[in-house]
């Protein structure tokens, strides 16, 4: 241990990059763990209360970049109170106290608030990335003070955050001299937003790769972007709803024509169906494809776009494509990796999946590994088929929308089905079910789940019996998300 | 039965206990590249409500639970004229708004068609996507019941709720807004722009609040006379100003206000959130 001078451990431990790696690292021995702490700039908290920001300050004192997670993942369905907690400004407060050179912030399910976010532009001087997923307690306020203090904000990623849109100009307020922008992505905000503003910021960011609009931004500007911006890599398209035969939409074409580079697109959050055929120019190309926020585009035009889409790789989907657009999918999408399909309503009996597009996406794509599936029903003989077509799944997370439903033909709890799931696919490492389910499932999962690490469960199991084969067969199982469930109830 | 444990939602909530099992909750794993992961780090023990559901029994159609989006948050003028503007797919919405006030109703209405069964948290879906959700439905029930009023000369009821939606059912946005009831711990949102006036939206908070789960545990396990009782309390109007609660808003300016005093358009267009207050204490509001 003692043949190496420091500098060169610490250009050794650079090339470690994943927290995992480097938390083994520090756990060597003493002389690697401070250099290993001294050396580290990004870290990762899972959990905001778990240790303190100062604990981190003075551990990690050359911090740039941190990742915060505040409240549970139940906090996304309203299953916690409001008050929770999760404030992130006892961590800003201390960096800025600190003096830490921050740089990078991500933050999930924590409340930030105005003061928090001026406080963070006015204190860090380097300050390039700022990605907010799931929080609230902030207006367009506070992102007005981003966009005027941060000279060299590289991005602003704003996904499905509760904003409060006071309609400011807060893309005004970006400064002239502000040319970094590479990522900047506000489709979850509620309001209209200064289209000349945006425009000029598009023509005068010559590293923008990744932009997502909201639904206030329409066809001509989206067409008017694109012509300044065609090294996109990343589109997010506001609102699409317009004309087929205008003016504008022969120019959107024109503009689509230049952008080679777009590898992922989303929203459509307000969309006219016909004439998707402009994006047709791009399908080809894509890898990622993010038409849940889209319940306009479905049937016909759906499945058309699908059809081109052959190098995809990503789709997120509503559940309005139905089996027989998942059919489609499994047959022109080869490359697909990952699959998620949200319902479109989820009140009428009649959401548009069923195990039959489940069986056809196992069977078509054979690099699928991780999906997520809404659906009206399920069978066991559809699991049992899924499994043996696709051993490769490492996440699978299953929600029949009648949470307790059995086998849809043989109405037998859905224990042979999930059991013949994780018996099969041994890199399982997420596993959400739902479904009738007793005992019995707990048992084949502690059984053959062995690379376990997130399971989710609901409304499942008859006694303590199925948490006892869980707990003890599941050796690497680190988190567990349970709801109204008899097994836990007598343990809890 | 196997279904027992929708007991689990008596007193309108839901006995969640998550369990946290990393060793190393500090520095746990990377995150990994899709941000919808989700992944629950804390361990939180919540009992929200009395665990006295839990031994479940009888058929799913005596249990009811809060909801985090109901039927009823979609265009509530459905439910006093069930029978128009429906398709089969919308007819199922309607039936259960309409049969919404009778829990035992509803729930058997709901699991016969294969409805999502009305409870807090399900489907595990993010309130961003529910807002789309409300849209798509409310569209496709505005733009039936627009096609069927060209069609023939459908019933002509509350016309200023409709006109409303049928004019603009691809721009309008939802709007939602928060709404605390004094004593209940966890609040609930509505969208203000699914509803035209002030009747359905009382008449949706009502449903939300007042009707919990001790007013239908109590209507399960009371005699018949009791239960008239019940029903005649539930039957207070949150903007009658006769009941124990009373509905107030907080303004633009900061203000909190009675709801009914101004037009619905100005009390849209200025509202920031709702609560709903004990009358007691709702003494000094201007009116």
């Amino acid at each position: 241990m003692n043949y190496f001078p420091d500098e060169v451990l610490e250009h050794i431990f650079d090339f470690v990059t994943s927290q995992r790696d480097r938390n083994s690292v520090s756990q060597v021995c003493k002389p690697w763990y401070k250099i290993e702490s001294s050396s580290r700039q990004k870290v990762f908290v899972g959990n905001c209360y778990a240790i303190s920001p100062e604990r981190v300050i003075e551990r990690f004192p050359g911090l740039k970049s941190i990742t915060l997670k505040g409240k549970p993942h139940f906090a996304d369905f309203n299953l916690v109170p409001p008050d929770w907690g999760g404030f992130v400004y006892p961590w800003i407060e201390a960096f800025a106290r600190n003096n830490m050179g921050l740089e990078e912030l991500k933050l999930k399910r924590m409340i930030i608030s105005d003061e928090c976010l001026e406080l963070i532009s006015r204190s860090f001087a380097n300050f390039k990335s700022l990605v907010l997923v799931s929080c609230e307690g902030f207006s367009t306020d506070g992102l007005a003070a981003i966009a005027s203090n941060c000279s060299f904000l590289r991005e602003l990623d704003l996904q499905e955050n509760d904003v409060e849109d006071h309609r400011g100009h807060w893309l005004s307020c970006f400064p002239d001299t502000c040319t970094s922008l590479v990522s900047l992505n506000f489709a979850c905000l509620k309001g209209d937003v200064n289209l000349a503003a945006l425009e000029r910021l598009v023509a005068r960011s010559p590293n923008l790769r990744s932009l997502r609009l909201n639904h206030a931004v329409p066809l001509d500007i989206l067409q008017k972007i694109l012509m300044r911006a065609p090294h996109l890599v990343d589109l997010g398209v506001g609102s699409y709803v317009h004309d087929p035969d205008s003016e504008t939409y022969n120019k959107l074409v024109t503009a689509l024509q230049k952008c080679k580079s777009v590898r992922s697109l989303s929203g459509f959050l307000e969309a006219a169906p016909q004439c998707l055929s402009a994006f047709h120019l791009i399908c080809p190309n894509l890898t990622s494809l993010n038409l849940s926020y889209a319940p306009g585009i479905h049937g016909t035009e759906l499945r058309k776009l699908i059809r081109h889409c052959r190098k995809l790789q990503r789709l997120w989907i509503l559940d309005c494509i139905g089996d027989e657009g998942l059919e489609v999918v499994a047959s022109s999408c080869k490359d697909l990796q990952e699959i998620r399909v949200f319902p479109s309503d989820p009140f009428v009996g009649n959401a548009a999946v069923t195990e039959v597009g489940l069986v056809a996406l196992s069977s078509g794509c054979p690099k699928l590994h991780s999906i997520l599936y809404f659906c009206q029903q399920m069978t066991n003989a559809a699991l049992i088929t899924v499994a043996k077509n696709r051993p490769n799944f490492t996440r699978f997370r299953l929600c029949i929308l009648d949470p307790t439903k059995p086998d849809a033909v043989t109405n037998q709890p859905l224990d042979e089905g999930f059991g013949a799931i994780v018996h099969s696919c041994k890199g399982l490492r997420r596993l959400s079910m739902s479904g009738r389910l007793t005992d019995r499932v707990f048992l084949y999962i502690g059984m053959y789940a062995e690379q376990l690490e997130m399971i989710s469960i609901a409304f499942a199991g008859d006694t303590d019996e199925g948490m006892q084969y869980l707990l003890n067969g599941c050796k690497k199982l680190r988190k567990l998300e349970i709801r109204d469930c008899p097994l836990a109830m007598q343990r809890f | 039965m196997q279904g027992g444990f929708f007991g689990g939602g008596s007193g309108g909530s839901v006995c969640m206990s998550t369990v946290s099992m990393e060793d190393n909750v500090v520095m746990s794993s990377e995150d990994s590249s899709s941000p919808d992961e989700g992944e629950l780090e804390l361990g939180l023990g919540l009992s929200l409500g009395g665990a006295a559901g839990f031994k479940g029994s009888g058929p799913r159609g005596c249990q009811q639970y809060a909801r985090i989006l109901t039927a009823k948050d979609l265009p509530s003028k459905v439910s006093s004229s069930s029978s128009s503007s429906t398709t089969s797919s919308s007819s199922t919405l309607s039936r259960a708004i309409a049969t919404a006030g009778t829990k035992r109703t509803a729930d058997s209405v709901a699991a016969s068609n294969g409805v999502a069964s009305q409870v807090v948290g399900w489907p595990p879906i993010r309130s961003h996507r529910m807002h789309i959700m409300v849209n798509q439905a409310k569209s496709q029930v505005t733009e039936e019941f627009s096609s069927m009023n060209k069609r023939k000369n459908a019933v002509e009821e509350k016309v200023g709720n409709k006109n409303i939606n049928t004019d603009n059912t691809k721009a309008r946005t939802s709007l939602f807004v928060k709404v605390n009831m004094d004593g209940t711990l966890i609040g609930r949102k509505v969208d203000l722009n699914a509803h035209g006036c002030y009747e359905t939206l009382a008449q949706a908070l009502e449903n939300m609040f007042l009707r919990t789960t001790t007013t239908v545990n109590m209507t399960r396990l009371s005699t018949p006379e009791h239960k008239n009782m019940i029903d005649a309390k539930r039957h207070s109007q949150l903007l009658g100003g006769s009941s124990e609660f009373v509905l107030t808003y907080e303004d633009k300016d900061g203000d909190w206000m009675l709801v009914g005093d101004v037009p619905w358009g100005m009390f849209t267009s200025s509202v920031k959130r709702l609560r709903i207050m004990r009358t007691s204490e709702a003494t000094g509001l201007g009116k």
